[in-house]
């Protein structure tokens, strides 16, 4: 039963794959996350394609499998030429910024949440100051700080 | 009164458990939990946060691989158990990440852990194209446009995400789709896969009696209105590859004989032994074999995709330059 364990184990770790992909793809507000999410769900499928391939002792998977890469790679291209459309005309990279093109008597979108950033300052090194501070001739000041 | 109610509830509750429905829905609540409280909510997790949430979206990982048989050589499942590890703890990062620099950097790991499970599978070819292709390719641009869009690092878009609801029933959907999969996929029907294997076993004892050479890997029936057609798929052992072949009629004629008793209401005319199996020797050369014969058009079809691709890429570029400048900013150039 060696072949349907492994086929079964490939089958569900692309399930969760393809989960993981769509929930990024739904949660995230940012278009170049949100297409990596979309590629993250086709290799899901891919390794469900190439697990079946196996199993039938064919080629069919593996053959999929190689036009999946084609086509994304296609689409990574023109995606990513509208990505940088899009960002020219709004300035960043979030999806509500082309909210203007929804229906008419959809509400708009806001945002509830106040966008916190709880980031701990950032902590330089110190250095315990040693010895005399050196003695600065402005008249040299002005070309040495170009050298 | 109370006590009869206790009784009850115990009574169900230990039938409940004992369910595998139980073990599904626990697995499914404990990924649930995990995954939602991970995905990005506009405060940084604590250490000691994360770790909980990680420890509990790892149980229910545990749990979900229990329904499903093992792998059963020990390497096999080690190498597998370590691929997809590092791809789902690299996916996980990548969807949960504030910064689309590191999402981009850990789907590149989560790459790599593909195309280990690839190559496992004897995928050699595609293990290596997912490597320079996707990793390769695909998420250096994705990096390169990520530093030209948005060169601060990551905004409170990415902090937030979209709020809380969306967070809520994205995580549900998805786990229930992954918990579906193993409700479907945890109990296969045994009675048909058992009857393959049997039919399996009795082509490989007409073959023995023609050759000791050859293993079956597949079984196929290509079913016509009328007409039944077999495929065999055969392992060729070593260095007997051309031995084989010579035999291909009369290997055809035992197999083609074999099977009509054992499937008397199909009316099955041919037989056809296929030495080039997907785990034969020489996988580069059978895979180049297939692209380039039977698929030979669909590989035109890919070409001329990619061209367009290219064509419309250049053209959206182009033109997003010009729309917001006026055409006299273009010093006479349009």
């Amino acid at each position: 039963m060696n072949e349907i364990s492994l086929l079964q184990n490939y089958l569900l770790l692309g399930a969760v794959m393809f989960g993981l992909g769509l929930t990024g793809f739904l949660v995230r507000r940012n278009l170049i996350v949100m297409f990596l999410c979309a590629e993250m769900m086709l290799q899901g499928v891919s390794l469900s394609l190439i697990a079946w391939g196996r199993y039938h002792g064919d080629w069919g998977g593996q053959m999929l499998v190689v036009f999946i890469i084609t086509v994304a790679a296609c689409e990574a291209g023109i995606a990513l030429a509208l990505v940088l459309m899009l960002c020219r005309h709004t300035g960043n990279l979030d999806v509500v910024s082309w909210q203007q093109v929804r229906e008419d008597g959809v509400k708009a979108y806001q945002d509830r949440e106040v966008p916190e950033d709880l980031d701990p300052e950032e902590h330089w090194p110190s250095l315990t100051p040693a010895g005399r501070e050196p003695q600065v001739d402005p008249e040299e000041q002005w070309y040495r700080s170009h050298v | 009164m109370i006590g009869t109610v206790f009784s009850w509830l115990a009574d169900h509750a230990s039938a409940a458990w004992s369910s595998p429905l139980a073990g599904w829905g626990l697995a499914g609540l404990l990924l649930f939990i995990s995954l939602w409280q991970s995905m990005p909510n506009g405060y940084l997790l604590s250490g000691r946060r994360r770790f909980v949430v990680s420890l509990i979206g790892v149980c229910g990982l545990v749990l979900l691989w229990r329904m499903i048989p093992t792998l059963q050589p020990l390497g096999i499942r080690a190498a597998f158990a370590g691929f997809a590890t590092l791809t789902i703890v690299a996916a996980v990062a990548t969807i949960s990440s504030r910064s689309p620099v590191y999402s981009a950097i850990w789907f590149a790991l989560s790459l790599l852990g593909t195309a280990g499970l690839f190559l496992l599978q004897g995928a050699q070819f595609l293990g290596v194209a997912t490597v320079a292709v996707y990793a390769g390719a695909i998420v250096v641009t994705f990096l390169f446009v990520l530093m030209l869009a948005q060169p601060e690092g990551h905004a409170y878009y990415d902090r937030i995400s979209w709020g809380a609801a969306p967070r809520f029933f994205a995580s549900l959907t998805a786990v229930f789709f992954v918990v579906l999969v193993v409700m479907a996929g945890a109990s296969p029907d045994v009675e048909i896969l058992e009857a393959r294997r049997a039919e399996r076993d009795l082509i490989q004892a007409e073959i023995a009696k023609t050759t000791e050479d050859a293993t079956v890997r597949a079984v196929r029936y290509l079913r016509k209105s009328d007409t039944t057609k077999v495929e065999v798929s055969l392992a060729p052992a070593d260095g007997a590859r051309g031995a084989l072949s010579e035999q291909r009629t009369a290997l055809e004629t035992s197999i083609l004989a074999s099977v009509q008793s054992n499937h008397p209401d199909w009316r099955i005319t041919e037989a056809a032994v296929k030495l080039e199996d997907v785990q034969a020797k020489y996988h580069a050369a059978n895979l180049g074999a297939e692209l380039f014969g039977r698929q030979l058009i669909s590989v035109q079809v890919a070409g001329v995709l990619l061209l367009a691709a290219l064509v419309g890429a250049v053209a959206i570029a182009a033109r997003g330059g010009t729309l917001d400048a006026e055409p006299s900013d273009l010093g006479g150039i349009r």
